[in-house]
């Protein structure tokens, strides 16, 4: 009794400065989450959460889907690799951008490789089909330089998936590169001065140094970038995606795209939305067992 | 950090120049490609013409927007959307990541907490069950609408306390030590010590609330409550073919899709890319080191 | 150190202010500007007899093409004034939103069962609304209050749209009609065809022919001539231009849509053999490089950069292409590519069959909860009667507060429009325009088309070369009475709402449809694709839904 009492007197201050944050979490996050249920029905809207259940028959309608395993399948494939992409590129820039001594130099390649965060899939998916053209596009003529022969990079099933990570990354990495030039702020400089003092030369620091010294910040955008599993990317994928390269770009969203043009139900929607929170939750909590145990180290 | 320069030293300088000097054109030219589309003739995008310069140079795209009553009304929804949702939202990260910074020691149920936090962002009711709370509040059509569902970006959340978590231990205890409440010890140590990792949250936050255009359609009712970028997005010059008329023409060959999309986004973007160049003071190194030595 | 320290202190200081400054602003943005509309609507009016004014809510889209008057707005205009004043109703919007958006905006307000007294609703809503029991049976309501103008103007079609809207004898909708003999054209580069020497297209192989030819010689002179333009969603039908639908119909074959199997019941037009052999066709094209290899990535607007550029000279369009095709047919005030329209060829003797849509796709609804459904049959009265004849005290309907045109679009202010489900554009434009006479002009549609037409014919006022080849001699216009005459033309003979089996299968029977045919245009596949595509197609879901449409076709033939 005493024990909580004091307990409480001890942490107080910290629970009520969570107290705001988890107030409109409840009631901006979890009250809606009862719509989950629309999953399981066939909604009506003037019945509500009340409308018939229908049991898993949705679930059912997604699984019996014909293409259902090649969707997964592009889906993992194109959301892995836009992960493991994503995370090597805008470290591997934080970190050359760190070696740069001129404060302004670096600033003004900073800000350049951020721009193409703020342009529009629509947009650019108009540039990419001209520069990726085999006939008259940038790319091939210069690939024609070395003897290779036209590609037709967004029409080819063999090649599309990687123009999607290659574009998306493309897109990406400078935003991506903020954080991590925000982490290696807070890498303490007399680690660099006794590397250097020990004989380590540029490479051994970011090695021993530098990489250490994000670590965390590296972990942790792991694990949430892992969450995305089943995120391949709606906007980019539904603007440079064409019937001959269904077979390797067709992703779970364009495929719930398409469905909710036919469909005009919001259960499907959301039981497929419901399958893709299983998933990520499952491997979020994976990463973070694991990184608890292996590195004694709770990402949040 | 002076370094000896050495000749590999100066290979790699020279290389990492030339490779970032890469980089940076390979971002910089499809955009230079779109402000040229967005300042040429509709005809003259339509037919392909235009790469890295203008063609038939006007500046009916922009006219098209600025040219509305209605973008001054919007730009000012924005910009009390932005000021507003990105002060609450700092101050409500600043705050929560604080007790989740700490261990289980110090705070009990502190993995639950992060927990019911990170629950949030992987499930979701959806679209219509969000809204029903929002006009059930009876935000519809007010500002809080746009900010307060979003109030809490568990993402910046989990990141900032991280950062917190990389400050020195000592810098607290000797704070604590001195009788200082939890209050203070986070304003007086961890918010000044965590500047870079507040302009990256602040950053993130910001350019979410800027770009973000759905909600605005969602939750108004008015269109004069838009938010620039919701209003962006109903300037698009679509061939219409209820309305062609003389002056409607006229307009059509001057814009197209394309012109007028170009232009969008830089009128939506310009500002919050002025923004982060500002913010980019704050990547201070050694904030951390200095006070310890202090 | 410090220094930093301060400027964030004092910026959050600022925000803190801002925050309780905006937060009073943005409370009441809007509030006041929206008198609650189901509050008022129940006040006045017992039983909103004609001279009482009645109230109804609807929701509105806003269109950029709307410019209001000085001190005007969706709360008060002259229009809504107008309404008030000569009918008794006035109008009240729950919401507006952009027009871009206002269909999403509409889903949200059905499910979240939010509807305002009448609304504008698709043919999926208006079966999900009857069946959620939402929306109001509209027979007695319209029966009684609908004048003799406005039912006979509903019905000029032979009363088919009102039909697609009654469901088990119950009229749940008012169409939004308009005119379904919307037929597409082939479009050919006369200068060239005179320049080379070839015949106009009357056949497939004359399209074929001159496609050929435009290849061979190049007479655009760019290097990548190319025979006819396609883009990447050649079959669907919101591909106005660059589309692929017409060719099919050259071949007596058809997108998707339900026909006469000959033994009483209903088939997909999609497995038909006829399909065959048009892919097939295009498939020699796409070998003899008549098409561009790219085509399967280009949308529209990219297809289109090879006709302006003068890659291409000849494409499938619908009545408005000519206004797609100026932007490369006229350059600096001047001509530079001659176009003509032609009726699509047709492979063999018998003439190709337009496919065609029936003239209406939304529906306006009214809630279950209206407390005037009346108002609602009276503002169609009176739209009816203000869109077709205006009085000059009417013109307020279409120009506002002065009656003069300036480009405004006043009528977009009309909360419930429907248009004509016939006109006789082929009829009257052609001959006014060859004749210069302005005397046989009927409708506003005419006079506005005539009036651009002659800009170009009078003044050569070069931006209005399209309304020529749209409603001019040799025009779009002048192949209509023929084709109505002779009935050149196919239309769905299901028109009910999606079945079951429609809602769950149809996504993956167009997925594979696409794939399969596109592979096959494109030589990947063998043309005997089809013929397994055909089967898969009844496998995955084809025979239930073709099972249900012949169920519903047994009980609305």
């Amino acid at each position: 009794m005493s024990g909580l009492s004091r307990l409480w007197k001890r942490e107080w201050p910290l629970h009520l400065m969570l107290l705001p944050a988890i107030g409109l979490v409840l009631i901006f996050s979890y009250v809606p989450m009862a719509g989950i249920i629309m999953a399981f029905q066939k909604y009506v809207p003037n019945k509500g959460f009340g409308s018939p259940f229908i049991g898993l028959k949705n679930f059912q309608l997604l699984m019996e889907y014909p293409d259902i395993g090649r969707i997964f399948f592009n889906t993992v494939y194109i959301a892995v690799m836009k992960i493991v992409a994503g995370l090597f590129v805008p470290i591997t820039i934080a970190i050359l951008l760190n070696e740069l001594r001129r404060e302004w130099i670096k600033r003004t390649f900073q800000t350049l490789v951020y721009l193409p965060h703020f342009m529009s899939w629509v947009l650019l998916s108009g540039i990419l089909v001209d520069v990726l053209s085999p006939s008259s596009g940038v790319l091939n003529q210069l690939l024609g330089i070395f003897g290779i022969k036209p590609i037709f990079f967004l029409g080819d099933n063999a090649w599309f998936p990687y123009v999607m990570v290659g574009s998306d990354v493309w897109k990406e990495f400078g935003f991506g590169t903020i954080v991590y030039l925000a982490a290696l702020t807070g890498i303490n400089p007399s680690l660099y001065e006794a590397a250097e003092i020990d004989g380590a030369g540029r490479w051994k620091q970011t090695f021993h140094v530098t990489l250490p010294g994000m670590m965390p910040i590296i972990v942790l955008m792991l694990t949430l970038n892992i969450g995305n599993v089943l995120n391949a990317g709606f906007e980019q994928i539904f603007n440079l995606y064409s019937p001959p390269v269904y077979e390797s770009a067709d992703i779970i969203d364009t495929f719930v795209y398409r469905m909710g043009v036919q469909q005009a139900q919001f259960g499907f929607a959301t039981a497929v939305g419901l399958l893709k929170s299983i998933v990520s939750f499952i491997f979020i909590s994976l990463s973070y067992v694991m990184a608890y145990r292996l590195a004694n180290y709770r990402i949040f | 950090m002076i370094t000896s320069r050495s000749p590999g030293r100066k290979i790699f300088v020279a290389c990492n120049y030339t490779f970032l000097l890469f980089i940076s054109v390979l971002c910089l030219m499809p955009i230079i490609h779109i402000l040229a589309l967005s300042f040429s003739s509709g005809s003259a995008a339509a037919a392909g013409q235009v790469t890295l310069w203008p063609v038939d140079f006007t500046t009916a795209a922009y006219q098209n927007v600025f040219g509305k009553p209605e973008y001054l009304r919007a730009f000012w929804v924005s910009i009390q959307r932005v000021v507003l949702g990105t002060s609450i939202s700092m101050v409500l990260m600043i705050i929560t990541a604080y007790p989740l910074s700490k261990d289980n020691r110090q705070l009990r149920l502190r993995t639950l907490y992060a927990w019911v936090f990170v629950f949030t962002i992987l499930f979701s009711g959806g679209l219509i069950p969000s809204y029903l709370t929002v006009k059930s509040l009876g935000l519809i059509d007010t500002l809080w609408a746009l900010v307060l569902p979003t109030a809490i970006p568990v993402f910046n959340v989990i990141l900032l306390l991280n950062f917190y978590r990389s400050l020195p231990k000592e810098l607290e205890e000797s704070a604590r030590i001195d009788g200082a409440s939890h209050f203070t010890t986070l304003w007086k140590i961890y918010v000044p010590l965590s500047l870079p990792a507040l302009a990256t949250t602040g950053l993130f936050t910001m350019v979410g609330h800027w770009n973000s255009w759905f909600d605005g359609m969602l939750y108004m009712n008015h269109t004069e409550n838009y938010p620039l970028q919701t209003f962006l997005q109903t300037v698009i010059i679509k061939m219409d073919f209820r309305f062609i008329k003389a002056e409607n023409v006229e307009l059509l060959l001057k814009l197209s899709d394309r012109t007028s999309r170009a232009a969008q986004i830089f009128v939506a973007a310009f500002p919050i890319l002025i923004v982060y160049p500002f913010l980019q003071r704050f990547f201070i190194k050694g904030i951390v080191m200095g006070s310890v030595k202090e | 150190m410090k220094k930093k320290q301060k400027v964030l202190m004092i910026v959050a200081m600022i925000l803190c202010l801002t925050i309780t400054a905006c937060g009073k602003g943005g409370g009441n943005n809007g509030n006041d500007a929206s008198p609650s509309p189901s509050a008022s609507a129940s006040a006045p009016a017992e039983q909103g007899g004609q001279n009482e004014v009645i109230e109804v809510s609807t929701v509105s889209p806003s269109d950029q093409y709307l410019k209001f008057d000085e001190g005007e707005s969706f709360e008060k205009n002259a229009v809504y004034d107008a309404y008030e004043k000569d009918i008794g109703v006035k109008i009240t919007n729950k919401w507006v939103a952009d027009v871009s958006q206002f269909k999403e905006k509409v889903k949200i307000t059905i499910a979240s069962n939010d509807l305002p007294d009448f609304l504008l609703v698709n043919a999926t809503q208006l079966k999900e609304l009857t069946e959620a029991d939402m929306i109001m049976d509209l027979t007695e309501v319209y029966d009684q209050h609908a004048t003799e103008e406005t039912k006979k103007f509903l019905t000029m079609d032979g009363g088919m749209q009102m039909k697609t809207a009654t469901f088990d004898g119950k009229l749940m909708g008012i169409p939004s009609s308009y005119n379904p003999f919307q037929f597409q054209t082939l479009f050919v580069r006369t200068d060239w065809l005179k320049e080379l020497n070839l015949p106009e297209p009357k056949t497939m192989a004359d399209m074929m022919t001159i496609a050929e030819a435009f290849k061979a010689k190049d007479p655009g002179g760019t290097g990548t001539p190319y025979g006819l333009a396609v883009s990447k969603n050649p079959f669907n039908i919101e591909t106005g231009v660059t589309g692929l639908r017409a060719f099919l119909n050259g071949y007596h074959a058809y997108e998707n849509i339900w026909i006469e199997d000959g033994n009483g019941g209903l088939v997909n037009s999609d497995i038909q053999p006829q399909v065959k052999e048009a892919l097939a066709a295009l498939q020699d094209m796409f070998k003899k490089g008549l098409i561009d290899p790219e085509f399967a990535v280009k949308d529209t607007e990219k297809a289109a950069e090879l006709i302006y550029d003068n890659s291409i000279g000849m494409v499938f369009g619908a009545s408005w292409t000519p206004a797609q095709l100026v932007k490369g047919a006229v350059k600096d005030g001047k001509v530079v590519q001659e176009w003509g329209a032609f009726p699509i060829p047709s492979v063999d003797s018998n003439p190709t069959l337009g496919q065609i849509g029936l003239g209406v796709d939304e529906y306006y609804v009214i809630s279950k909860k209206a407390k005037h459904p009346e108002g609602v049959i009276r503002l169609l009265n009176q739209w009816i009667a203000v869109d077709n004849h205006p009085t000059d005290e009417q013109k307020v309907y279409e120009f506002g507060k002065d009656r003069v045109e300036k480009g405004n679009n006043y009528w977009l202010l009309s909360p419930l429009r429907v248009g004509k489900q016939k006109d006789n554009n082929g009829e009257i434009l052609p001959k006014a325009i060859e004749n210069k006479d302005p005397s046989i002009l009927e409708t506003k549609d005419h006079k506005t088309r005539y009036e651009r037409a002659m800009k170009y014919v009078e003044d050569g006022d070069t931006s209005m070369w399209w309304e020529y080849l749209i409603s001019g001699p040799k025009g779009v216009y002048s192949l209509v009475p023929e084709i109505q005459k002779n009935n050149q033309f196919l239309q769905n003979k299901f028109y009910g709402a999606p079945t079951p089996a429609m809602a769950d299968r149809q996504e993956i029977l167009i997925k594979k449809r696409d794939e399969v045919f596109f592979k096959i245009i494109m030589n990947q596949v063998s043309i005997d694709e089809f013929d397994k595509f055909v089967a898969e197609w009844k496998k995955l879901g084809g025979d239930e839904i073709t099972k249900e449409v012949n169920e519903w076709y047994a009980t609305h033939k």
